[in-house]
């Protein structure tokens, strides 16, 4: 399996290397529906990551194809597109997971959170 | 390159679907030098992810097999024993044929390992392409009498590390017979003649009857599922 999916629920890690833009644009349409450019922006700012066209447009092929977000009746040559309920569903189990990893995380870095000694300290 | 030639890359039918929207996108965002590559890998996404599933690695499979099919009766009514040097030359057209065909059959098998392919998969597709052309590429320079000697068996190993690796990848998505079938068409391939090309023959037959299962399959499970 290939890592950069390995920490997402099977839903998304299904998609391979569209797992990590699937869930950027899932975040970014949570707040409302957006176009193209807009998920772009959205997703950029949400992530840090910037989402190619190409990748954007693979990406909610595949999330359309599996009902994962919807498409409104387009406004000129702009489309929005809406989560679903079952994208909204996904988004918070994928939401949820990567928290009770972080949670998990940060736990265990607290109680392991005593830095190892310096070998460079030791002759003073 | 304008966003209109860009987006002219893409299937007619995805273009219809998505061609205006990103054509809109690209005229606001503008096409640097990144979303250049990243709109090549979507538009070779998009063919090799059609909406309907293409027929092209079913025939692909079907002619595969059929040609190693012949091949393997041209070499059993061959009345001279395989040790003889040339033996091969009458039937080279018909395996020449086949392991043409196999390139765009390994490829659709590639495909059904879906978007998570892993690197297992990658692996085992680009080593079988690679693998298949220099077999063809050395078949054809022995069918035209270039050359005839280790690059034809090296090529051919090559494509068979290749087609068990695919093989080894689709048994981890739960395709079991699929990946068997690879496993045991990769064996043959490696085999003794006399016993390899009717094996080779044989397992490439199941698999395209596999893949024509599943092409029928997928074909009358998607009636109306895609959302316009």
């Amino acid at each position: 399996m290939d890592a950069e999916a390995s920490e997402l629920p099977d839903d998304l890690a299904a998609l391979g290397r569209f797992a990590r833009p699937s869930l950027a644009i899932l975040l970014a349409l949570s707040e409302g529906p957006k176009h193209g450019y807009a998920i772009m922006a959205a997703a950029r700012e949400l992530t840090g990551e910037p989402l190619g066209p190409g990748t954007l447009y693979a990406t909610l092929s595949r999330l359309e194809e599996r009902g994962l977000i919807e498409a409104l009746p387009a406004d000129d040559r702009r489309r929005p597109y809406r989560l679903t309920a079952d994208g909204a569903a996904v988004l918070r189990t994928q939401l949820e997971g990567i928290e009770g990893i972080v949670r998990a995380g940060l736990a265990r870095i607290g109680r392991s959170a005593t830095p190892p000694a310096r070998s460079d300290t030791t002759t003073s | 390159m304008s966003a209109e030639r860009y987006v002219r890359l893409y299937p007619r039918a995805w273009r219809e679907r998505y061609g205006d929207e990103l054509e809109a996108v690209l005229e606001t965002a503008g096409i640097g030098a990144r979303s250049r590559i990243d709109l090549l890998r979507g538009a070779v996404d998009a063919h090799l992810h059609p909406d309907t599933p293409s027929p092209l690695p079913v025939v692909a499979a079907l002619s595969a097999s059929a040609f190693a099919v012949a091949h393997a009766i041209a070499l059993g009514t061959e009345p001279v024993p395989t040790e003889w040097p040339g033996y091969l030359e009458a039937a080279l057209p018909l395996i020449i044929a086949s392991v043409l065909a196999l390139i765009p059959a390994v490829i659709g098998l590639w495909l059904k390992l879906g978007d998570a392919d892993g690197a297992l998969g990658r692996f085992g597709v680009i080593l079988a392409v690679v693998g298949y052309g220099a077999w063809l590429v050395a078949l054809l320079a022995a069918a035209t009498r270039v050359a005839y000697g280790p690059l034809t068996a090296a090529a051919a190993t090559v494509a068979m590390v290749g087609t068990a690796a695919l093989g080894v990848a689709l048994v981890g998505r739960s395709r079991l017979l699929l990946g068997a079938l690879l496993g045991a068409a990769a064996l043959a391939g490696v085999a003794p003649p006399a016993l390899g090309w009717p094996a080779f023959a044989a397992a490439w037959t199941a698999v395209a009857v596999v893949v024509v299962a599943d092409f029928v399959a997928a074909s009358d499970g998607r009636g109306g599922q895609r959302v316009a």
